[in-house]
């Protein structure tokens, strides 16, 4: 419940309370005012923040997303404008959220519950990103880019703005039947960073933003008690106003470059859901979707004789899902579920490159080997049984399987890495819950996979490879282990734990992703002080290792020229908080938040075996620290019962020693700023007023 | 930062106002009215209460109308008045025995402790979850409920009042400024992660849980509001759904492959840092398995920090997720350009 809207009241409360109490009230005017206040609770009403906010520190980070990332002031205004005509159900709401910010965003609604409503909203937000770019690139801004490394350097900021716009309608039509549409667009424009490279030349471009996406909707539904459906058509479009960048004086054969093709998608679908009287239901879903890119190439294709002018690109995907639950006897719970997803790429294959003769020396200078384009297909089929039975003494069983076969087409020629057409995963899940009592909830479940499939069809790029488990279809084994527990001891304490435990092991080939070990625990309570304090605590981490070896191959043509090594990649995420909120006085809520978050990632490298010199043993990276502290207080003092003043001061600290931009030049001699540390702080003052 | 929340002059006559309120509408009272003695016998002739939100309310608002129960205003309940289900001209709408029950146990105490409604929707456990959210269920089945049952939250035992708070004016489930507080108390790694240096910007507000995922069960995976992730993704990243000529396989399966959507300490909200994330599925034929480093060169030779640096095998691959740009060297066909 959000007090926000009984404050107000409770020191008009008091009042009353201390009337009584020292006899001034008649009982006729207490029932009086007390009945308007029942009204007041009870009546939508409209509220307005007016206010203003200052940031002070380098706030670059903390206001990315909202526009609060320099040392300024800043307007504060919210609105709620909220109507209802009791006597038709017709509501009008006109909501403006951050209207003095770059996150902003106005919602107009209107309907009559129940039969009709339509809806108007707007928005825009602004990322601006934190980086600080020195660089002499000319034409920032334009798709028409010219690289010097020669050119007087100067600071750009980059950023991309998000314009939507979005309305829709609904009406209730006789019998059940619901009628919708809807539409959103959200234009963007702005710039970032981008880049080109080559072996020894690696240059700083900006992507120039203008583009639109679209996405409209028409559906039915009608539900009653027994039988639910919707039903409708839904489509979407994307356009790059700027599909082509040109670059000058960088590497010359990269120009032009291809920004994102404009595409669009067209989507029929259908589901449902049926009642078995008070025991069962299943639900469907049957749909069916086109994807096409066709816009025209920003260059024609290389191969002499290929006229085609666009990708004919065409992508059908059919998806059937269904699912059934049962309550066959009063403690058994029965569960199960079906997806097929078939994406089927269509797409006109046609040779586009020149052709080469794949040679261990000669096939990365050339272009595509067999040039012909290469169409992705996938099937997805899954399925899942799930059984819940009650046990005696508050015990309850759960036990799962599921199984997942996806299918993929493999390139006949062109691969650079070993396929699988097929993989196939099963996984089994038991979990034994116990009610310990009404407060005390605790389960424990394991969780055991297993993933296969069909045999490699090799890299036909080198026969030094095909040793690799890619990570997307190696096999694998999953273990999980999940403990939870809920504990409610009494009215004021709430007490959560959560704790996951789980291991992937990878096998049957020599390279890639050996293993993954997962840690997290996390720790929540509440405690309700008394009547007018509160407060919560957490505690969390999660450790990832992440286990995977390779090897370094300088040349390709001498198998033996290689350093076999070993990468453990451990994060580490910890992090606490604290809250307290108290309304000291009726009129006055005090509230107060803080939160801390440490990441840590440490790269272990080393060398395993190979046949390389020492010069080729690689040494460990940099550990990367990122620690951020977020302390919220704020202060809200009830003025009337109509009124008050809110106060807010955050203060947002980072620390991190990411060094993914130290000591790095780009060839034309960009440089790119990370802030390492921030201390930035917001201050905000607003006044609200609300009415009926 | 360490400046008082308010100037000291404007801070007093703020406190200070209310006080000077209460007082004159105290005085007022005391002037206008009679003293008497008998108000509190207001307080418990409850068997006058009359109805406040809807017909036939008043076997409830009698003892739960919020104004001056400091028990009952722990819970408050006329706040519904503001919502949907408050809107009587809607037929539809329920009344309280509908959701909670005759209650007549609860009405007629006996003995010291007054038993629950027959339908409690507290944070204490109940015991059949399935059954207590038939109640909610009986109107709201369809739509984007339509796959609640076998949603992963109802097979975990979740009741609808874990998240919803039907009698709050602003539901914290259904309010884009409370929702991802809500999610992130039993989420709990995601608390971390949404305040990782790359993010989409959910601490804002512009974009939050219910954007992406249904907690109500999908036809998708991982309950996606659309049918995959990749669906999903695609409604903000129209640029990357192609079909391009050439296209990245782990792109066209699952955005999630590469990406952490939730948020990372590696630009592009990548799931580890480059190479090692490519090495995860890349042959180590040329310079595919080299091993990363600072020695500040620009070359894809062992040690590279082009490798590692900046972003890493970005920084050629430019246009990873795929292209249709039926040109040359440097080719295509590996997202150069």
């Amino acid at each position: 419940m959000s007090r926000a809207y009984t404050r107000p009241l409770l020191q008009f409360t008091a009042v009353l309370v201390s009337g009584l109490a020292s006899g001034s009230l008649l009982a006729q005017d207490y029932e009086k005012i007390a009945n308007e206040l029942r009204m007041d609770l009870a009546t939508p009403d409209t509220r307005i923040d007016v206010g203003v906010g200052m940031v002070s520190g380098d706030a670059r980070r903390f206001g990315a997303y909202s526009g609060l990332n320099s040392e300024s002031a800043y307007g504060l205004l919210n609105l709620n404008l909220v109507r209802r005509d009791d006597a038709t159900g017709t509501w009008f709401r006109l909501k403006g959220n951050n209207l003095g910010l770059d996150n902003r965003q106005l919602r107009l609604e209107h309907q009559q519950q129940g039969d009709w409503a339509y809806y108007l909203d707007t928005g825009h937000y602004r990322f601006r990103d934190p980086r600080v770019f020195n660089t002499g690139l000319a034409g920032v801004g334009t798709a028409s880019l010219t690289v010097s490394a020669a050119a007087p350097k100067r600071t750009i900021d980059l950023g991309v703005a998000h314009d939507s716009f979005a309305a829709g309608f609904r009406k209730f039509v006789i019998g059940g039947l619901e009628l919708r549409a809807s539409f959103k667009q959200d234009e963007r424009s702005g710039d970032r960073a981008y880049g080109q490279g080559t072996p020894g030349t690696i240059n700083f471009l900006t992507e120039a933003i203008d583009r639109v996406t679209r996405q409209w909707e028409l559906t039915a539904s009608y539900a009653d008690k027994t039988l639910q459906l919707t039903g409708g058509y839904s489509g979407s479009s994307f356009q790059n106003k700027l599909p082509r960048i040109d670059i000058a004086g960088g590497i010359a054969t990269f120009s032009p470059t291809a920004a994102p093709p404009s595409n669009q998608a067209h989507k029929f679908h259908l589901s449902g859901g049926y009642n078995f009287g008070e025991t069962g239901r299943s639900t469907f879903k049957l749909s069916r979707s086109i994807a096409k890119q066709d816009s025209v190439f920003v260059t024609p294709p290389t191969l002499a004789g290929n006229r085609e002018t666009s990708p004919g690109g065409r992508e059908v995907t059919t998806l059937a899902y269904a699912d059934l639950t049962l309550r066959p006897a009063d403690r058994l719970d029965l569960s199960a579920q079906l997806r097929f997803e078939d994406r089927d790429d269509q797409s006109r294959v046609a040779q586009y490159l020149t052709p080469a003769v794949p040679t261990a020396t000669t096939s990365l200078a050339t272009a595509g080997i067999t040039g012909f384009n290469i169409p992705r297909s996938l099937k997805q089929l899954k399925g899942m049984l799930e059984a819940g039975y009650q046990l005696d003494d508050g015990y309850r069983l759960v036990a799962g399987l599921e199984h997942e076969q996806i299918r993929r087409n493999v390139p006949f020629q062109y691969r650079r890495i070993a396929y699988r057409e097929r993989t196939d995963e099963t996984q089994a899940r038991v979990e034994i819950k116990r009610m310990l009592s009404e407060t005390l909830n605790g389960g424990l479940a394991f969780i055991h996979g297993y993933r296969g499939g069909s045999e490699y069809v090799p890299d036909t790029y080198s026969q030094a490879t095909n040793q690799l488990n890619s990570l997307i279809w190696a096999d694998r084994q999953r273990d999980k282990l999940r403990l939870s527990a809920d504990w409610i001891p009494d009215e004021d304490w709430s007490l959560q734990f959560r704790g996951d435990l789980g291991s992937d092991r990878y096998s049957g080939r020599n390279l890639g992703p050996r293993k993954g070990d997962t840690l997290l625990f996390s720790a929540d309570a509440a405690y309700q002080i008394s009547s007018k304090w509160q407060t919560h605590a957490w505690l969390s981490q999660e450790r990832i290792l992440v286990e995977q070896a390779t090897r370094s191959d300088i040349n390709p043509a001498t198998v033996g020229d290689n350093v076999l090594w070993q990468a453990s990649v451990r994060n580490t995420t910890t992090a606490l908080g604290f809250g307290l909120k108290g309304r000291p006085k009726a009129n006055l809520e005090l509230g107060a938040d803080l939160s801390i978050a440490a990441d840590a990632a440490r790269h272990g490298l080393q060398r395993t075996g190979g046949s390389g010199t020492d010069a080729l043993t690689p040494t460990s990276l940099p550990d990367y620290v990122y620690r951020h502290l977020t302390l919220k207080l704020h202060a809200d003092h009830a003025l009337d019962r109509h009124s008050g003043i809110r106060g807010e001061i955050i203060i947002d600290r980072m620390r991190t020693n990411d060094w993914t931009w130290q000591g790095w030049t780009y060839s034309d001699g960009t440089t790119v700023t990370l802030p390492e540390r921030q201390n930035a702080a917001f201050l905000g003052i607003t006044y609200y007023h609300r009415m009926r | 930062m360490n400046a008082p929340l308010f100037p000291m002059g404007l801070r007093q006559a703020w406190f200070a106002l209310p006080r000077f309120l209460a007082c004159a509408l105290a005085v007022a009272a005391l002037v206008q009215a009679p003293a008497v003695t008998a108000a509190a016998s207001s307080k418990s002739g409850k068997s006058e209460a009359k109805d406040i939100l809807r017909t036939g309310d008043a076997r409830c608002t009698r003892c739960h109308n919020d104004v001056s129960d400091d028990e009952i205003e722990a819970y408050p309940v006329l706040p519904i008045g503001r919502t949907k289900h408050g809107t009587v001209a809607d037929s539809r709408t329920p009344t309280c025995v509908a959701c909670h029950g005759e209650s007549e146990t609860h009405l007629k105490q006996v003995g010291t402790e007054r038993p629950l409604p027959e339908r409690p929707y507290g944070k204490k456990a109940v015991a059949d979850p399935k059954a207590h959210n038939k109640t909610c269920l009986g109107c709201h089945e369809g739509d984007k409920l339509m796959h609640w049952a076998s949603g992963t939250h109802s097979r975990r035992d979740m009741v609808c009042s874990n998240c919803h708070q039907i009698h709050a004016a602003s539901d914290r489930a259904t309010t884009r400024a409370t929702v991802v507080a809500m999610c992130i108390s039993c989420h709990a790694e995601k608390r971390a992660q949404i305040n990782r240096p790359y993010r989409h910007p959910i601490v804002e507000g512009t974009m939050v849980c219910i954007d992406c995922h249904n907690p109500h069960g999908s036809a998708g995976p991982k309950m996606m509001v659309k049918d995959s992730v990749n669906d999903t993704c695609y409604t903000c990243h129209m640029d990357y759904r192609g079909p391009f000529l050439w296209s990245h396989p782990a792109v066209r399966q699952d955005c999630s492959l590469c990406h952490n959507p939730h948020g990372s300490t590696v630009a592009g909200l990548l799931k580890l840092r480059p190479p090692f994330l490519c090495q995860q599925c890349h042959e180590p034929a040329n310079h595919r398995g080299n091993f990363p480093g600072l020695n500040n060169a620009k070359t894809n030779a062992p040690g590279s920090s082009a490798l590692t640096q900046a972003r890493g095998c970005l920084n050629c691959h430019t246009n990873i997720h795929g292209g249709s740009h039926p040109a040359n060297a440097p080719n295509s066909t590996r997202f150069r350009r």
